[in-house]
């Protein structure tokens, strides 16, 4: 042992520093992206568990529109062990200055120390006390920047009224704005009754009996109580997580990258050190070093300098994790920075563990090295048939030799070339990754919500007036009416939209099948996958305490609970007897109107009270998604070109007296920089025709992974070939010319005479 | 009268080795004329290397001039001493240097397709070079296989593919044996017969004496020249006075 370790610092006192720097380099970033992944997705449960254990636990929320219902119906429930008292409250819409108006739940709660199970959790300022008072939702103040001290306008049947933010706070009911609406308000109950609001519901929280499985009483109490809706808290902790888990799932995703392609630059720089090193490891065995304790000794070097690159790794994956906590930072604020020290096991484990590998082979290989071939040398004979083809090759004598130059060493030019086509597959997959959030973040008729205004009167009996308003109003473009409620299928609660058609059909986006006629229902990719049917199946759901057989007829494009939600056409219910209202008027504006315009105009000619609300786009995910995506992109991209200069380099360095033997020949600087850059080309064109066919089949994975987890399924995103492959190839060509020339330029400033001297 | 291939006048170089600076050559004079065969001789840190380097457009005199086939190298750029190299300079090493990676055809091809010659064309011609130094066998093979003689010869005709005004020696059989290094004076001697002007330098005082002239180089100086007459005296070895030569 004491020989291994007085050969390895022997050999990291002579080794460049170079490759020492970069090995160090490569071993840091896969350690930071090992720990950054693991640490988002474990910090944001652990913060979403630290809510729930301090609001009481609570596993079900339920709102209803009469008190005595709402206690009637959890009390009834064996499995239930705490209410929380339940609360009073409107639907309004709050804004701040200069922003639209968000749908709100306004509670009704003097003092939250009262409300027991499921207590709201003040995040800043203070609760309320006084008259025009308002707690607001951390995550809907995050968005908007709204701080305590904000005046937020409260309208209420058209009616606004100006209020002071004197807290945020956050509560269990919610899975936090722009995932989900209404977010939640809080004001005194004083203060709620001179809103005068015209429909008071109930809400409030239960806890069950340990075990007690939350979805499936949940779905007993809706069947048993029409009116009622309960959400489970299984449910709303996967809502929450949901975006967290697609930035820990990018983070991750392109982790593994980093990690390949750390695996890719270690095995690279590992041959280099050996093959540069070859003639020192075989004078060592003249002088008695085993094989053995040779190749221990290459191992144990490459080990030594990683470490402590992984320790790095760790601590600053850690510090970066709290900022990659997507949709959780606005209500619960930033992790704090933790350093786990089971992370640090994981990371030294996987990345060492690569390490390992890469290394074992060119070590072994060093080890077993015969003496005397080694000791004189000779140029490498891999390739040779290789080389007889570039022999053949058209083109200029500069293209020949540049060629010859990126094939000297084929096994180590392969794993510099694999290292950039995976910044390549990399850059690829970001690219539509990044296109794809966009255009799932951006399009609410993705997310199920084709529509831009919501009308809601205060009473059915006006809807003929809404109709012929809608009529009359030049800016809209179509409409639909719908009621969200819920269906018992499989023992649980499942999300359901009613809907019936306008004037017109704005559509929701179908996937596949057809439009649900009378007797169907389309369902979104999440129940599908979730209760493994297909389209055409017949499903039996109860409703309002009647079975319904309907046939699924399609699959639409919806993300609201992961996707598990059906469509059922009004028809439907009425064909089995059962008369379901439809509160809800979605509109759909004409091309180039401004939402705000028409809800201007309608909130004039509508009947009063009627609540008009134009639907928020959503503006917090992609902007993170994509800074990450592109931050780990040039991470992944920088760590392939380093790696390809620090082997062109090598190459260029092994073959000095060959460039002096050119130079002798009559070659000048510039011919042998552009060989140089030719043979950087050839790499790149290498990179290019791995990296892109990979690239579109990994972004098809990932995109397939990333729809199934919004519940959204295939058929939305598409990956496109022509454009990125026209983009990325000249990049990949580019770096590898200028990588290559860059390398080879300290050389043209050597005399060629002590080119011609070098061993 | 015949013109001077090489003209060199007052050369000095000087080497620092980090530690101290050592005058290599201190005002050499030299001229070659064209067809002109010169042996240059000397003790081993003479400088006659440095000399041939200097000749070669590989390195630069700190001072005086030198001059190629009429075109000043000590003024000439890097670039412009590369056209001079590919044009009119051939060189033959101790140590061939012979890019491993090429086969034998392609070596002496390479200087041609520098020079812009065609692939076919420069394959050609080399073929031709390569038979008339008797390696049509070993044309396409690898070089790394030939022996050293083999190579060395691969190496004279890559040095002449180009038809060069000059071509340099630097101890050219040093690295060979007997038999081998009289296979490459032949060579030498049927090109030198041929014009071709030689510069060599070399250690043996058989090899020297092959040359129209020998110039002997001491203390960065010649100290001694012989004539042809006198190289091909049987006592040319006594009447060359250097020690370790």
């Amino acid at each position: 042992m004491k020989a291994i370790l007085a050969l390895t610092f022997d050999q990291l006192r002579n080794r460049r520093k170079g490759g020492i720097v970069m090995l160090a380099l490569v071993a840091t970033l896969a350690s930071a992206a090992v720990v950054a992944g693991a640490s988002v997705l474990g910090n944001s449960g652990d913060r979403i568990d630290e809510v729930h254990m301090s609001s009481g636990q609570p596993d079900l929320f339920v709102v209803g529109s009469d008190p005595d219902l709402f206690h009637r119906a959890l009390s009834g429930q064996p499995e239930v062990v705490a209410i929380g008292t339940p609360s009073s409250g409107a639907r309004v819409t709050i804004a701040t200055s200069g922003n639209q108006g968000v749908s709100t739940r306004l509670g009704a709660l003097d003092d939250p120390s009262s409300a027991g199970v499921g207590s709201p959790q003040l995040r800043s300022g203070r609760w309320v006390s006084g008259p025009d008072e308002i707690v607001v939702d951390a995550a809907w103040a995050s968005s908007f920047g709204v701080s305590v001290g904000a005046t937020v306008t409260v309208e209420l049947n058209g009616k606004p009224t100006d209020m002071v933010a004197v807290g945020t706070a956050v509560d269990l009911g919610d899975c936090f704005y722009p995932n989900c609406t209404p977010v939640p308000g809080w004001v005194t109950s004083a203060t709620l009754v001179s809103l005068k609001p015209d429909n008071v519901v109930t809400s409030g929280f239960a806890t069950l009996a340990p075990g007690a499985d939350d979805e499936a009483v949940a779905s007993r109490i809706v069947n048993t109580n029409p009116g009622i809706h309960v959400g489970s808290w299984t449910d709303t902790r996967g809502d929450l997580l949901v975006t967290s888990q697609i930035s820990s799932y990018f983070v991750s995703g392109l982790g593994v990258f980093v990690m390949v392609a750390s695996a890719l630059v270690v095995a690279s720089t590992a041959v280099t050190a050996v093959v540069s090193r070859r003639r020192d490891f075989a004078l060592l065995k003249t002088m008695g070093s085993t094989p053995g304790q040779i190749a221990a000794a290459i191992l144990v070097e490459h080990l030594i300098v990683a470490a402590p690159a992984v320790f790095v790794g760790w601590v600053a994956g850690s510090f970066i994790a709290p900022s990659l906590e997507i949709g959780l930072v606005g209500p619960l604020g930033r992790s704090g920075v933790r350093l786990d020290p089971f992370l640090l096991v994981i990371a030294l484990t996987i990345v060492l563990g690569i390490l390992a590998m890469a290394t074992v082979v060119p070590a072994a290989r060093a080890g077993r090295d015969p003496i005397v071939e080694a000791i004189r040398n000779p140029p490498s004979r891999s390739g040779a048939r290789l080389q007889r083809l570039i022999d053949q090759m058209p083109g200029s004598a500069n293209t020949v030799l540049g060629t010859r130059l990126a094939l000297a060493r084929p096994a180590r030019v392969l794993l510099a070339s694999a290292a950039l086509a995976l910044a390549a597959t990399s850059v690829y997959a970001s690219w539509n990754l990044s296109r794809t959030v966009d255009q799932i973040f951006g399009d609410a008729a993705l997310a199920g919500d084709p529509w831009d205004i919501t009308i809601e009167p205060r009473s059915m009996s006006e809807a003929p007036d809404v109709d012929s308003v809608l009529r009359a109003e030049i800016g809209v473009d179509g409409w639909y009416r719908e009621r969200q409620t819920s269906v018992i299928f499989d023992d649980d609660q499942v999300t359901t939209f009613v809907v019936a058609s306008g004037s017109q059909v704005p559509g929701h986006v179908l996937l596949e099948g057809a439009k649900a006629s009378p007797g169907q229902a389309t369902a979104a990719h999440g129940f599908l996958e979730q209760y493994d049917h297909k389209i055409g199946d017949v499903i039996t759901f109860e409703f309002a305490d009647r079975s319904l057989d309907v046939e699924l007829a399609g699959r639409h494009s919806d993300a609201e609970d992961l996707g598990v939600v059906l469509m059922v056409p009004v028809e439907t219910f009425r064909e089995a007897g059962i008369e379901v209202t439809l509160p809800l008027w979605r509109v759909v504006v004409a091309d180039g109107v401004d939402p705000f315009d028409v809800k201007a105009g309608l909130q004039q000619r509508l009947p009063d009270g009627a609540s008009v609300m134009v639907l928020e786009p959503d503006v917090a995910g992609p902007g993170f998604v994509t800074a990450v995506l592109i931050i780990l992109t040039v991470i992944i991209v920088t760590v392939a070109a380093g790696n390809l200069a620090a082997t062109m380099a090598s190459t260029v360095r092994e073959r000095q007296r060959r460039t002096g033997v050119l130079r002798a020949l009559g070659l000048d600087s510039r011919q042998l920089l552009a060989q140089a850059g030719v043979a950087g080309a050839v790499v790149g064109v290498v990179a290019a025709v791995v990296g892109i066919p990979l690239g579109f089949v990994v972004s098809k994975a990932m995109l397939a992974a990333i729809m199934d987890l919004v519940g959204i399924g295939a058929g939305v995103a598409t990956v496109p070939v022509v454009v990125p492959a026209l983009v990325i190839a000249p990049i990949c060509v580019a770096v590898g010319a200028v990588v290559g020339i860059g390398a080879a330029a300290p050389s043209m400033r050597t005399a060629a005479v002590e080119l011609l001297r070098a061993d | 009268m015949t013109t001077p291939i090489v003209i060199a006048h007052d050369v000095h170089r000087c080497v620092d080795t980090g530690t101290r600076r050592i005058e290599i050559l201190r005002g050499l004079d030299l001229v070659i004329e064209e067809g002109e065969w010169v042996a240059i001789m000397g003790a081993s840190g003479s400088g006659k290397s440095t000399l041939l380097h200097l000749l070669g457009g590989l390195d630069l005199p700190d001072s005086g001039s030198i001059t190629v086939a009429g075109r000043r190298l000590d003024q000439a750029s890097e670039a412009e001493r590369a056209r001079i190299r590919r044009s009119d300079i051939g060189y033959v090493f101790q140590s061939y240097n012979l890019l491993t990676e090429l086969t034998a055809v392609g070596n002496v091809a390479l200087p041609l397709r520098i020079s812009g010659v065609g692939r076919k064309a420069a394959l050609a011609r080399a073929r031709t070079l390569l038979a008339e130094l008797g390696l049509t066998d070993q044309a396409d093979g690898s070089v790394a296989e030939l022996s050293g003689g083999e190579q060395q010869r691969v190496a004279l005709a890559r040095a002449v593919a180009t038809g060069p005004a000059l071509l340099l020696a630097d101890e050219p059989t040093g690295a060979l044996d007997t038999e081998a290094g009289a296979a490459v004076m032949r060579q030498l001697a049927a090109r030198n017969d041929a014009g071709q002007t030689i510069a060599m330098v070399t250690h043996d005082h058989r090899v020297a004496a092959q040359a129209d002239r020998i110039l002997v180089v001491s203390d960065g100086r010649f100290v001694e020249e012989h004539s042809l007459l006198e190289t091909r005296s049987p006592d040319f070895t006594n009447l060359v006075s250097l020690d370790g030569v």
